[in-house]
């Protein structure tokens, strides 16, 4: 290489740009078809640059695959490396480009990806693959570096995420004459050109990445959590967009309507996908007059929408309802402005500059509330999470790193989420305070953590890691140790951490973490530990480390661990009315009875700053309540979450929650609540 | 003239799921009148079909006054091609069937071109994939619920051939399939020209018949539905299941999408072609280098070719559903006091809701007296329909109506038959049992249990008065092959 060559070369890599432009629908390719959005409908996407990325797209995180059985054809690659598309943001929207499919979806799922990293505050590392080495013919958790998306995988109306092979598959369909109105009939449908879409089936692979045990649904909260957040995402990405809102407000004229600005915009949003329409209806729709209205919620919402979709509507709304009260809280000054002597805004278009002011306002509170709503998954427990839990989560998650709630968020949302019957259990009151979650343990058992080897460990060893395996592979090292060339374990986390704990007496350590530590674990059906003698077992989930600055400054430097226990019970008809749930044994009684996991599981929260356990929160294994003092302690299982939990999988319930199609395994759920054609049963 | 004084309703036992159904009106000690409804079984063979048939020649003497045939399924046929031997020295008066099975029916003709055409495509695809499978891991799969999920995709598509393998009335297994005598259709034929033939339609009542003076049949199912809704209509219509609380997705919406799956005509996305222009494709050396890596064993487990085939079953179910709503359903009057015995056949939601259509209900009143609700009201004997499932039985337009304190219920169930395609947990419907328990106050019989052994029903079969508790005891009979009770008609 010349001199003068590499020179150029240094001078230009040291300019590496931060964004890969490309331009992708904003919405879908139907959107493009209405005057009102076809202006807004292509937008570019500032996707993180990648220095490796190869054709595919195959980069660090996914790997588009765009293989399509149903034809046997696989469509070439894009190469976005290519000059021409990087002098052009890539390929120019096209639906009967699959390159420009390809495309898409990268951008989208990027996008995605990046928000929740930025709200989460470190890298997203796949939920690990269940697998056999072939090597050491050992069973365990193997490292998935990219998700493979297969953006023309089925010939069908429908997309979802495969938990078991980490891909995302979209579909492609007929359009069918009942939406003549909107498609052309016989016309292609690509789902994986519809933003939402592949919005909504990313952040499924997200949250299994942090919650595998969420593919569970152990309560009927936990397929419409599925659901409601990937809504969420999608909506809220729209909203961080100015240029998408600038041209909305824009186009209101006359007298707008200000009350429900937002109100029509996210059903617009979710009308373009002609998908969401549970999504839809939980917002607001025209009246009779033709005026947007939002829908009043009510406080028996939550008791009655048990269907998932519904359910997640619900948590959609209540969301949007807090975002709405941010966005007013932030734009009232603007509209006083902007109002005459008689407090009435002036009739005709709206000035320019407060078009981009309130789009802007828009945007950031939209940035703020999806961070919201993704750091606070952090502080959610590993099983059973419920609609009132994830409330505690948010308002948690948002006091620890927020000092300051100047635009009162936190309260916008605790009343969006009450006026929809969502209350967090176990709590006296809804203020701020309660809500948020507050541990009160003895200071013996923090100071115990003080001198915890693990925690001063953790941070020094994966604090300034930045390769997404090498995280992986560290973090595995410390919850099961190193193994040496004999395959003895030394130096785990998991031993450390449990030894830590287990200086806590016996009861107290049950309480504060819902798992059985003492010797009754074996009458309920929990299996014994596989290293400790006569000790039950423990399975540490996960360990993250969290590193988050708020506005104000507040820097958050927190280790999650999450555990779980599991038992094997049956549950037993005593009376028609009276079921129990029991340990399963090898006894008559109990033969033919369907035997299923109960979990117990618990995030604990360390401050690694201050070496002090923050946060425990449980779902109890067995019931607290009974549990009686240290020494004449006797655990029974928690009759009410297993029954409710065996429930969300059998019977009545589950056909309401809308899981218990018939010919699909419940693991599966997540492809057959999106596929529209499974919800009937014989 | 004398008049009917007992009926004695005799449930068989095929060997697996299966209506089979004898009915003997009484007159004193003289049998006057012998009815044969369906013979078949989901799962059975010769053997045990034959002693059945043998059974029913015996009691009637070789002769039988009635034969009715509910829809075309095998669990309610496949009885005729087993021991067509034995059927063959049967004599019969007379057939009857309904409006459905009526060639020259011009509703009839729509609804069943439009569903048999389909039907046999998709069998058609569908064993197409399940050679797919075969291919995939050079083995024949066997239905299977756990194992890898390539095993399960391939039970799931077994399921679905052997659905509507059944709704063709095939065996399953390729060599049984060839014989054309194991069809539905081909005893459909055959018991067309058994007896004197008759189509009948909802509304209509036959009254004065040979033997069974006083007996008036009345006509409820099917509907007569050009627009096929009421057949579609299964489990959306959330009033008629009986479960623990409510809400669900829209009716209209639902059968649209039926629509969509079962009768759209022709795709324009053609099996095996891309929707994207060839110079898209990778070919020759480049698709064989992807094909290379595509195949290498660590990505095996995450390949996809078997991810389109999912929609199979749903739909095999659904077809099947909407053979059980053509069931041909009865209520049978006898006896001064009006008391009814309810014959649904395998009707589903949608059928049961078309006894209510106004227009049903006025015609039963002019021709029999008496409309849906009073024959709802008055039935003291209840052949639970489609074996006990949770929307063989509706329940405002049906069990909550049928009020009489003397009710018993016969369900054609064997919980252990149950093939696993058609769900068995939910074999009895939990919801509807207990309902159908309380309403029967614990008379309730079962192929496989005989009198329910359920405690709930113990316990109100405990609480009855002695002498009814008697009554039930002695009218009740399990004989070699059947269960049979003894209705006593009241004068």
């Amino acid at each position: 290489m010349k001199k003068q060559d590499k020179k150029k070369k240094e001078l230009a890599s040291s300019t590496r740009p931060p964004f890969r432009e490309l331009r992708g629908y904003a919405f879908d390719p139907l959107t493009s078809l209405d005057l009102d959005t076809a202006e807004i409908n292509q937008i570019t996407y500032k996707v993180p640059w990648e220095d490796d990325l190869g054709e595919g797209p195959d980069g660090e995180y996914i790997k588009v695959i765009d293989y399509d059985p149903a034809s046997d054809a696989v469509y070439a690659p894009v190469d976005l490396n290519d000059p021409n598309l990087l002098a052009s943001d890539g390929l120019t929207p096209s639906e009967t480009n699959p390159q420009f499919h390809q495309q898409m979806v990268y951008a989208v799922i990027m996008i995605t990806i990046q928000n929740f990293e930025k709200a989460l505050g470190r890298k997203v590392i796949w939920s690990p693959a269940p697998m056999v080495d072939p090597k050491t013919k050992k069973f365990g958790y193997t490292y998935v570096k990219q998700l493979y998306v297969y953006p023309h995988g089925l010939r069908d109306q429908n997309a979802y995420y495969d938990p078991e092979r980490k891909a995302l598959l979209f579909g492609y369909y007929n359009a069918t004459p009942v939406d003549a109105s909107l498609y052309l009939p016989g016309g292609v449908v690509y789902s994986c050109l519809s933003h939402d879409i592949v919005a909504h089936e990313t952040t499924h692979a997200l949250l299994d990445s942090l919650y595998p045990t969420y593919m569970e649904v152990t309560h009927p909260d936990l397929a419409g959590f599925h659901e409601g957040f990937a809504d969420l995402v999608a909506l809220l990405q729209h909203f961080t967009h100015p240029e998408i809102v600038v041209n909305q407000i824009r186009l209101v004229k006359g007298k707008l309507d200000m009350e429900n600005l937002l109100v029509k915009l996210a059903v617009e949003f979710g009308q373009s996908t002609g998908e969401h329409k549970s999504l839809r209806s939980a917002i607001g729709g025209e009246d009779k007059e033709g005026n947007w209205v939002k829908i009043t919620p009510k406080t028996t919402d939550y008791d009655n929408q048990l269907e998932c979709h519904d359910r997640g509507a619900l948590l959609v709304a209540a969301v949007f309802d807090a975002f709405e009260a941010i966005y007013k809280s932030r734009t009232a000054d603007l509209m006083r402005i902007a109002s005459g002597s008689d407090g009435k805004q002036p009739d005709g278009e709206l000035h320019p500059d407060l078009v981009n002011r309130l789009a802007d306002e828009a945007a950031k509170a939209a940035g703020h509330v999806l961070n919201m709503c993704v750091r606070a998954l952090d502080y959610c427990p590993p099983v059973d999470l419920t609609f009132g839990d994830y409330l505690r989560a948010l308002i948690t998650a948002d006091k620890e790193l927020v000092n300051y709630d100047t635009h009162h968020y936190r309260i916008a949302f605790i009343n969006a989420f009450r006026k929809r019957g969502i209350f967090p259990q176990g709590i006296p009151n809804l203020s701020v305070d309660t809500v948020c979650y507050n541990l009160e343990i003895d200071d013996k058992i923090q100071d115990s953590f003080k001198k915890s080897y693990v925690l001063r460990q953790f941070k020094d060893k994966l604090a300034y890691v930045t390769d997404r395996k090498a995280i992986f592979d560290e973090t595995n090292k410390f919850i099961s140790g190193d193994e040496d060339s004999e395959g003895n374990v030394a130096n785990s986390f998991h031993e450390a951490l449990l030894s830590d704990l287990m200086k806590i007496p016996n009861g107290q350590l049950e309480n504060l973490t819902g798992l059985v530590f003492s010797r009754e674990y074996k009458k309920l059906g929990i299996r014994s530990s596989k290293t400790r003698t006569n000790q039950p077992a423990v399975w540490i989930q996960s360990m993250r480390l969290n590193n988050r600055i708020g506005p104000d400054g507040t820097a958050l430097n927190q280790l999650i661990v999450t555990l779980i226990q599991t038992a094997k019970v049956v549950v037993v008809d005593k009376t028609d009315e009276e079921r129990v749930v029991e340990p399963s044994m090898n006894k008559p009684e109990h033969r033919g009875l369907e035997r299923f996991n109960f979990r117990g599981a618990c995030t604990l929260i360390f401050d690694l700053d201050e070496l002090k356990l923050k946060h425990a929160i449980s779902k109890p294994i067995f019931d607290q309540d009974s549990a009686g003092p240290e020494k004449k302690r006797k655990l029974r299982l928690n009759q009410s979450r297993a029954l409710l939990q065996y429930d969300s999988t059998n019977g009545e319930l589950a056909e309401k929650i809308g899981i218990a199609a018939e010919g699909r395994e419940p693991e599966e759920f997540l492809a057959h609540i999106h596929n529209n054609s499974s919800f009937f049963t014989l | 003239m004398s008049k009917i004084t007992s009926v004695i309703f005799r449930m068989y036992d095929t060997g697996s799921v299966g209506d089979c159904l004898l009915l003997l009106f009484k007159k004193k000690d003289d049998v006057s009148f012998k009815m044969l409804i369906d013979c078949g079984g989901w799962q059975t063979n010769a053997e045990k079909v034959k002693p059945v048939a043998q059974d029913i020649f015996n009691t009637c003497g070789g002769k039988l006054d009635l034969l009715v045939m509910t829809h075309q399924h095998k669990d309610h046929l496949s009885g005729f091609n087993f021991a067509r031997s034995i059927f063959d020295k049967i004599e019969v008066d007379q057939v009857w069937m309904s409006w459905m099975e009526n060639p020259k029916d011009t509703i009839a003709k729509i609804v069943k071109d439009k569903f048999g055409k389909k039907i046999k495509a998709l069998l058609k695809e569908a064993r197409t994939a399940n050679e797919k499978y075969s291919r995939l891991t050079g083995m024949k799969y066997k239905a299977t619920k756990t194992g890898p999920r390539l095993m399960k995709k391939a039970g799931r598509m077994q399921d679905a051939i052997d659905l509507l393998e059944f709704q063709l009335g095939l065996d399953a297994g390729p060599a049984a399939a060839k014989k054309a005598a194991q069809t539905n259709q081909d005893a459909v034929d055959y018991l067309k020209k058994k007896g004197k033939l008759t189509y009948w339609k909802p509304g209509q009542v036959a009254t004065g018949i040979k033997g069974a003076e006083g007996v008036k049949f009345f006509m409820l199912g099917p509907p007569r539905d050009a627009d096929m809704k009421l057949f579609f209509t299964r489990t959306e219509v959330e009033s008629e299941i009986y479960k623990l609380a409510a809400g669900s997705p829209s009716v209209t919406e639902e059968v649209i999408e039926e629509k969509r799956i079962l009768s759209t005509p022709g795709l324009a996305l053609k099996p095996g072609y891309s929707p994207f222009a060839d110079r898209y494709l990778l070919t020759g050396a480049e698709r064989k280098d992807w094909q290379k890596w595509y195949d290498l064993p660590e990505n095996n487990w995450r390949q996809i070719e078997t991810d389109g085939d999912d929609n199979f079953l749903q739909i095999a179910l659904r077809a099947n559903a909407y053979t059980n709503n053509t069931s041909f359903a009865m209520a049978i009057e006898v006896g001064d006091k009006d008391q009814v015995i309810l014959l649904p056949g395998d009707a589903q939601s949608g059928n049961w809701m078309g006894w209510h259509k106004p227009d049903v209900m006025k015609e039963l009143k002019t021709n029999g007296g008496k409309n849906t609700d009073e024959l709802l009201a008055n039935t003291i004997f209840y052949k639970v329909g489609h074996h006990n499932s949770k929307n063989g039985t509706a329940a405002v337009s049906g069990l909550d109506k049928m009020t009489s304190p003397n009710l018993v219920a016969f369900a054609t169930l064997i919980k252990k038959a149950i093939p696993r395609e058609w769900h068995p947990e939910g074999f009895p419907a939990k919801p509807l049992y207990k309902k159908l328990i309380k309403s029967a106050q614990g008379r309730v019989v079962r192929l496989d249990e005989g009198v329910i052994k359920d405690p709930r029903a113990k316990d109100l079969r405990e609480q009855m008065p002695a002498s009814q508790r008697k009554a039930f005891e002695n009218a009740y009979r399990k004989g070699s092959c059947f269960h049979e009770f003894t209705i006593g008609i009241q004068s």
